[in-house]
């Protein structure tokens, strides 16, 4: 009877550790899946808004509501948002179940805030259903325009997975653009590759090879240009081909990065690439370079500080 | 008339001249030379040390036309302007004398700065799409120059009736500009000067755009 109850008290003694691991392992997961839970649903009610949220206006398949804090900023926001995205995408939706952005507004420290500035701005298109894509930020009021502009531009990069694949992730689209242009200006123009230097130099099989839109077999020389400038690239495409650009390059999407350009700017790819390059080597500033009216203006002054030293007074 | 001037201007500032010479042609060098060795990794970078080493031009020109004018009406200052007085010349032609012979000292400084630009950016191996403005920058810097001597000349042939005038003038400005600010905090008198001054057609526009030797 001893010998048995030392046997069951080593077995216990040999087996609780591993009892007690189980259970610790169990908590950690049942834990982590309640917290995982926690985190879904509280997404799930930042994505769904609230029921203070309100339509404040609509063009087309697109909408935009606000709680009663943000339904001005909304409005304004929304003016800005379509007159950046209708040229390029004429309220083309980035998915055909819809879309939902939405931007949560916090409030400022209590010593800079005016009024109250929380609330939730809410850019939908329709459907607005449970397929639609998703996305949620907090911003603060005044960066609501550029939040929308910026995450609207992703989701429609992103509905084209071979132009995804080409520019990954986009400059923001509320860029300004003569800012952007003037990035990529430098960035062509300053890249040292062999490849790069000849595109920069005229050479469009190599500014094709530099942008990643064709390959080249065998081993590579020279670099290539950042996902920066081929978004610039595309914009430049969009900008060109006017009305319709992105259903066009929506419609060769299966056709390769050179047909999505050409489609889109209505023009051979090669001649995209041309005058996107020449626009942006136009773009380079004489800036060391005075101007004639410059140097005709500091003629003029100079003049008039003499004229004034020649008749300022008598001697001292 | 003219040449005895400029013979005494120049014994009175030759050393100022060299100096001045010097510093204008080695700021182009040093600026290129500093930062060229990394510039094949990072030319960005290289072009955004350049772009602030160009404040140095109209700071060098600056101080050139203050250090030559102010040399210039030295030694009248300190003699009460009695050699002037006794020259049998009106005085604005006697003006008219300095002026021109402080124009021929800034020459030196101008050349020098032309040559030290040319010697900068002699022999770079530049990407096809980055150029040089040696000489435009050189252009530049000598109106820049002509412009700011014309100020300093002015300011340091006036009498000292005229300067305290203008001080005072200066000091009412200020108080008013501080007045209007405390009354509406959005109106900024000495902002709203300073960019007339600094913009087409106030007088320092000429100093406005990049100083740049090699740019895109």
């Amino acid at each position: 009877m001893r010998k048995h109850s030392l046997l069951a008290c080593a077995l216990l003694v040999a087996v609780m550790p591993a009892i007690c691991a189980a259970q610790r392992g169990a908590a950690w997961r049942d834990s982590a899946q309640r917290l995982s839970a926690v985190v879904k649903a509280l997404g799930d009610s930042m994505l769904q808004s609230d029921s203070t949220v309100t339509e404040v206006s609509r063009t087309g398949d697109i909408v935009i509501a606000a709680s009663p804090a943000q339904r001005r900023n909304a409005a304004d926001a929304f003016q800005q948002f379509l007159r950046t995205t209708t040229p390029r995408f004429a309220g083309a939706l980035p998915s055909p179940g819809g879309f939902r952005i939405v931007m949560r507004t916090g409030t400022r420290p209590r010593a800079l805030a005016g009024a109250d500035s929380s609330g939730i701005v809410v850019l939908s298109g329709q459907p607005d259903g449970p397929g639609s894509i998703q996305t949620q930020r907090s911003v603060s009021p005044g960066d609501v325009t550029a939040g929308l502009i910026d995450r609207y531009g992703e989701m429609m990069i992103a509905s084209v997975p071979a132009l995804a694949a080409w520019i990954g992730n986009p400059p923001a689209l509320s860029m300004n653009e003569s800012s952007r242009r003037d990035q990529a200006m430098y960035g062509f123009v300053t890249a040292m590759g062999p490849t790069q230097q000849r595109c920069v130099s005229g050479g469009l099989a190599a500014c094709s090879v530099a942008m990643g839109i064709h390959q080249i077999g065998g081993p590579e020389h020279g670099g290539r240009y950042s996902r920066y400038m081929r978004a610039d690239l595309l914009y430049y495409a969009l900008d060109t081909g006017g009305t319709g650009a992105w259903e066009r390059l929506r419609g060769a999407a299966d056709s390769g990065v050179g047909a999505m350009l050409a489609a889109a700017a209505r023009m051979p790819t090669d001649s995209v690439v041309n005058n996107w390059r020449n626009g942006l080597l136009a773009l380079r500033p004489a800036t060391a370079v005075v101007s004639q009216r410059s140097a005709l203006v500091a003629v003029i002054w100079s003049m008039l500080f003499l004229a004034g030293a020649l008749g300022a007074s008598k001697w001292a | 008339m003219q040449s005895a001037i400029l013979r005494i201007q120049w014994k009175a500032c030759w050393h100022l001249v060299v100096a001045l010479s010097l510093a204008a042609f080695a700021l182009p060098i040093v600026s290129v030379r500093l930062g060229w060795h990394d510039a094949a990794a990072n030319l960005p970078l290289f072009l955004t040390e350049l772009q602030l080493w160009g404040f140095f031009y109209p700071l060098l020109a600056a101080v050139g036309a203050l250090i030559i004018a102010l040399g210039i009406w030295m030694s009248d200052r300190r003699g009460q302007h009695v050699y002037a007085l006794l020259l049998p010349v009106p005085r604005p032609r006697y003006v008219m004398y300095r002026y021109v012979a402080g124009l021929v000292l800034l020459v030196p400084v101008m050349v020098a700065m032309w040559i030290g630009a040319i010697v900068a950016s002699h022999g770079l191996d530049l990407p096809p799409g980055i150029r040089i403005f040696p000489h435009e920058l050189a252009l530049k810097f000598g109106l820049v120059l002509l412009l700011l001597f014309g100020f300093a000349f002015a300011l340091a042939s006036a009498s000292a009736r005229t300067i305290g005038i203008a001080v005072r003038l200066l000091g009412v400005f200020l108080a008013v500009d501080v007045a209007v600010i405390m009354l509406a905090p959005h109106t900024n008198l000495l902002w709203s000067a300073m960019k007339a001054l600094a913009t087409f057609p106030g007088p320092l526009a000429a100093l406005a755009g990049r100083w740049m030797l090699i740019d895109a």
